[in-house]
């Protein structure tokens, strides 16, 4: 395998105003050039991943990792200055809200163009037209003296990923990119992310809750529960043999086209469980005594990483008991 | 470029939180000392603030008399203390009323709108279009020169500024979501305005009630000064230190014992509300 | 069924400086008792602004809704306020729809007590009733709702909407704002709710899989107008209009295909036409007399309403009813 373009090893990040990790020493890669995707629900530490790895919880985080190396560098220890070049150069971020990422007061250009030295602005500006034009935002040369309260959501956020890519990055950090828009916008701005990555030859760190939409365009997808990693591999192998219980919870758990209607969907219970098993213990519905006592180690099976004590009959313990754990509440 | 603070700002650290804590318990504390003090001056006064003692007039603060002797021989201390009924009380008493009905006149003139509003909004323009002082004194003047008359004077001449401000935000409370639910349910103007609507402006009221309290002390103690509000004997701090201008050279104490109470005051009351709104943000 | 609600031939434009938007354009729709509609339709598309006419939350330019026959602005009026037990709302966002200053067991009372029902002790014993029912501990009662997660958020709201016994519940987006995971669970609480008390539901969302999982019958809504009409299984399965063949292609779990690009054209934004079908300029099937005829809803054979001008040259077999 090549040399990985970010290679994050045992991150832990714990917000100043909580006495849990939000993150408990997870570590990932990504190589060159392709989309590794982050999935949980809210409250995973999926965002606080994608943050720390942009240094962006600087003032209200604890932030460890043994290393995060971006290109080879560890930028744990960069300074300020460099984590501006970095960000503004190398590292491309975008937000799920695009309302509230945008200061509505100021023209859409004007604050895209900020980061850049005064005497780039021109040159720069030309650059953002053609990529605000790539994102499929018609008439970008006006578009771009408008205020941002002009644009519908959809328009918002794709500006925000033209200006992204402005600094022609290496990395895209996208969290939640979708999440607030339309599903029909939503398949259109997916559909251009992959475009872009191909044409670009662009890496991407994709968060998200859906794995619907990570399924079309990543490559590779942690899954994180509870602030640990529980599976990760390749996207459709994840997808279609999911190993660990809480995968085959998310896949579930989507209002599909193809399901029976008007049953209940998939969903599980949430218990207490103890501190020291497996974090999932709390929801898992094939709960054995180990797992309550234990917690099991990220391991390699077949192609994708598992920590789940069962995880050899997880597909088919499910399968079994598909009709009889569908209760919710 | 992009405001990424937004989303990292919600999380923020302890420290602010128990700052702020330690904050609010000194500030109830020092209130109610005060409101001890206004209501039984009794316990602490070690004369009374009335009786005139001409032999020891206008003695140096000692140990008999701590901040020394008036021209009547009163204890300045004893009337200092007295004195918080009249200056920092009825200061009090101007903010609650003046932010109460402020904070429902304005609650209305948002909710409502219309023609309600204009007219509402076009009173408030004519007081705020006055200077404060001068208008609290041709008030005060026109009421009859006594506490009473200065005090409403300072309540209409304050409650535009709370109308205002509570408008102000009952047009953006009047969109959001849960007043819509709320009507849903079925519930009159009438609740909503007091259930929902004015309990969401306490907090800023109550920043700026405390701030005011401050600037309306000044104010009622600046009448008094002027003969507009409290009358002798009456140990108001503005009046004492009225009647201490003729001896300000000889006897430094008259005048500067009552100021600093009011420099006490004004400036807790000023920093507390600086701090509140500060651990708001 | 007997018809529960009437949305009749309903207009409704909003203006701002010169611009006019019209959120809804002559929209025919009926609700029987215990049916559940699902209204599907992206943002813009003038969903919400229905809901909120049928809640009475804005008025109508011209058309009429009724309510078990009786006109809307005659039982807005009435004293008693019975049309405001009957019909329930869940909105999208949980934390907003609540005050943040009340208790939850505050803002599940609030309506018992707006409408004089029982007494605080009776109150008391229903809130933890509605808390049972929606799968909610009795600890939940005494916490704010900053304390409490989005789906217990969305599960005190629907408490709270049933707290009247409602007939018709409005739900507006009610999932959308929630974790993958977590609709499922607020989907599976209506469905119970629906079977067990048999409430009529008009459920908006602008994602047709959640929709088809609940719905009885299916409304689909493009620039203020209704495009199609039918029950769940056509319009998922035999789809008329162009529109809805659109939507649900984006809705499908479907890995990238050549087939599927073609499809992503018809999600871009386009602006609305003033004249003729609003979706013609998205449309693949489009010809120049879609830009210029006012389309007009038509009844087809197996119940489905389409307002598709070309719906029989598209579907040589669909016969007119």
């Amino acid at each position: 395998m090549s040399t990985p373009l970010l290679s994050v090893k045992n991150l832990e990040v714990r917000y100043l105003s909580a006495t849990a990790k939000a993150v408990k020493g997870i570590s990932f890669e990504i190589q060159p050039a392709t989309c590794l995707a982050i999935v949980g629900e809210s409250g995973s530490g999926k965002s606080t991943t994608a943050l720390a790895i942009a240094r962006l919880l600087e003032n209200s985080a604890n932030t460890k990792a043994s290393e995060i190396l971006f290109e080879g560098k560890n930028i744990l220890n960069a300074s300020k200055k460099e984590l501006r070049k970095l960000r503004r150069e190398r590292i491309g971020i975008v937000f799920q809200d695009p309302i509230a990422s945008w200061n509505l007061s100021r023209k859409v250009g004007t604050q895209l163009l900020d980061a850049f030295d005064k005497s780039e602005r021109p040159e720069r500006r030309e650059k953002l037209i053609h990529f605000m034009e790539k994102v499929g935002i018609d008439k970008a040369a006006q578009v771009i003296d408008m205020y941002p309260y002009m644009l519908s959501g959809g328009m918002m956020q794709r500006a925000m990923i033209a200006g992204a890519l402005l600094g022609n990055p290496v990395l895209l950090i996208a969290d939640e990119p979708t999440s607030a828009l339309d599903v029909t916008v939503q398949a259109d701005l997916l559909h251009l992310l992959s475009e872009l990555r191909k044409e670009q030859g662009l890496a991407m760190l994709l968060v998200s809750h859906n794995l619907a939409v990570v399924s079309q365009i990543a490559e590779r997808t942690v899954v994180m529960y509870s602030g640990e990693i529980v599976e990760e591999g390749p996207t459709s192998t994840l997808i279609n043999s999911s190993k660990h219980p809480y995968t085959v919870n998310l896949i579930r758990s989507m209002p599909a086209m193809d399901q029976p209607r008007k049953v209940n969907l998939y969903t599980n219970e949430v218990r207490n469980a103890s501190s020291e098993g497996c974090v999932y213990a709390n929801r898992c519905p094939l709960v054995i005594p180990i797992c309550n006592s234990q917690k099991p180690e990220l391991q390699l099976i077949g192609e994708t990483n598992v920590a789940c004590h069962r995880h050899s009959e997880v597909k088919k313990l499910l399968e079994v008991s598909n009709g009889s754990i569908t209760s919710d509440s | 470029m992009i405001r990424l603070r937004a989303k990292i700002s919600s999380s923020r650290g302890q420290s602010t939180n128990i700052s702020h804590k330690v904050g609010t318990w000194s500030f109830s504390a020092f209130v109610i000392l005060l409101l001890t003090v206004i209501f039984f001056p009794g316990l602490f006064a070690p004369y009374d603030p009335l009786e005139l003692d001409v032999i020891n007039r206008l003695q140096a603060p000692s140990k008999a008399h701590l901040f020394g002797t008036d021209e009547g021989g009163r204890d300045i201390f004893s009337r200092v203390l007295y004195g918080t009924k009249d200056s920092v009380g009825a200061s009090m008493v101007i903010v609650l009323m003046a932010s109460g009905t402020g904070t429902i006149l304005g609650a209305i003139a948002g909710w409502f709108g219309g023609r309600i509003d204009f007219y509402l909004m076009r009173m408030v323009d004519v007081f705020l279009s006055f200077p404060y002082l001068v208008l609290a004194m041709a008030l005060a003047a026109s009421l009859g020169r006594d506490m009473r008359s200065a005090i409403l004077a300072l309540i209409l001449v304050w409650w535009p500024s709370y109308a205002r401000m509570v408008r102000g935000q009952v047009l953006s409370i009047k969109e959001r979501l849960f007043i819509r639910a709320a009507r849903t349910v079925g519930a009159s103007n009438f609740q909503i305005l007091f259930w929902h609507i004015i309990p969401h402006t306490y907090r800023t009221v109550g920043v700026r009630a405390s701030m005011d309290v401050g600037y309306v002390l000044i104010s009622l103690t600046g009448l008094s000064f002027l003969g507009l509000g409290a009358q002798n004997p009456s140990p108001e701090w503005g009046l004492m230190i009225s009647n201490a201008r003729s001896y300000v050279l000889a006897s430094w104490w008259y005048s500067v014992f009552p100021g600093i109470a009011i420099l006490l005051v004004v400036s807790l009351f000023i920093y507390a509300a600086d701090r509140f709104s500060g651990a708001e943000r | 069924m007997a018809q529960l609600l009437q949305i009749l031939d309903v207009n409704k434009t909003f203006k701002s400086g010169n611009s006019k938007v019209k959120a809804c354009q002559e929209i025919n729709l009926t609700i029987g008792e215990g049916e559940v509609v699902g209204l599907v339709g992206e943002s813009g598309s003038g969903k919400s602004t229905l809901a909120n006419l049928v809640l009475g939350l804005e008025k109508l330019d011209s058309g009429s809704i009724k309510f078990e026959g009786v006109e809307l602005e005659k039982l807005l009026k009435d004293k008693s306020k019975s049309f405001r037990r009957e019909v329930q709302a869940v909105f999208q966002h949980p934390l907003l729809s609540l005050d943040s200053r009340k208790t939850i067991a505050w803002s599940i009372a609030e309506p018992l007590v707006i409408n004089k029902i029982g007494n605080s002790a009776s109150r008391k014993a229903r809130v933890l009733e509605l808390l049972a029912a929606v799968a909610l501990d009795e600890g939940t009662a005494s916490k704010y709702p900053s304390q409490l997660s989005g789906g217990q958020l969305q599960r005190v709201n629907i408490a709270r909407a049933l707290a009247l016994e409602p007939k018709l519940i409005i739900c507006d987006e009610p999932v959308s704002a929630l974790d993958v995971s977590v609709q499922a669970q607020i989907v599976n609480l209506f469905l119970d709710i629906q079977k067990r008390l048999g409430v009529a539901m008009l459920f908006i969302s602008h994602d047709l899989a959640v929709v088809r999982h609940i719905s009885d019958r299916i409304a689909v809504m493009y620039a203020g107008k209704i495009m199609e009409i039918g029950d769940t299984d056509d319009i998922c399965e035999s789809p008329i209009h162009p529109y809805t063949q659109a939507l649900l292609s984006a809705s499908t779990f479907t890995e990238e295909s050549d087939e599927g690009r073609e499809k992503l054209k018809l999600f871009r934004r386009e602006e609305v036409p003033q004249k003729g079908c609003p979706f013609s300029t998205r449309c693949p099937h489009a010809i120049a007399l879609c830009r210029e005829e006012e389309i007009k809803i038509q009844s087809f054979a197996s119940n489905q309403e389409s307002s598709c001008l070309r719906a029989q040259e598209i579907f040589p077999n669909l016969a007119k009813k």
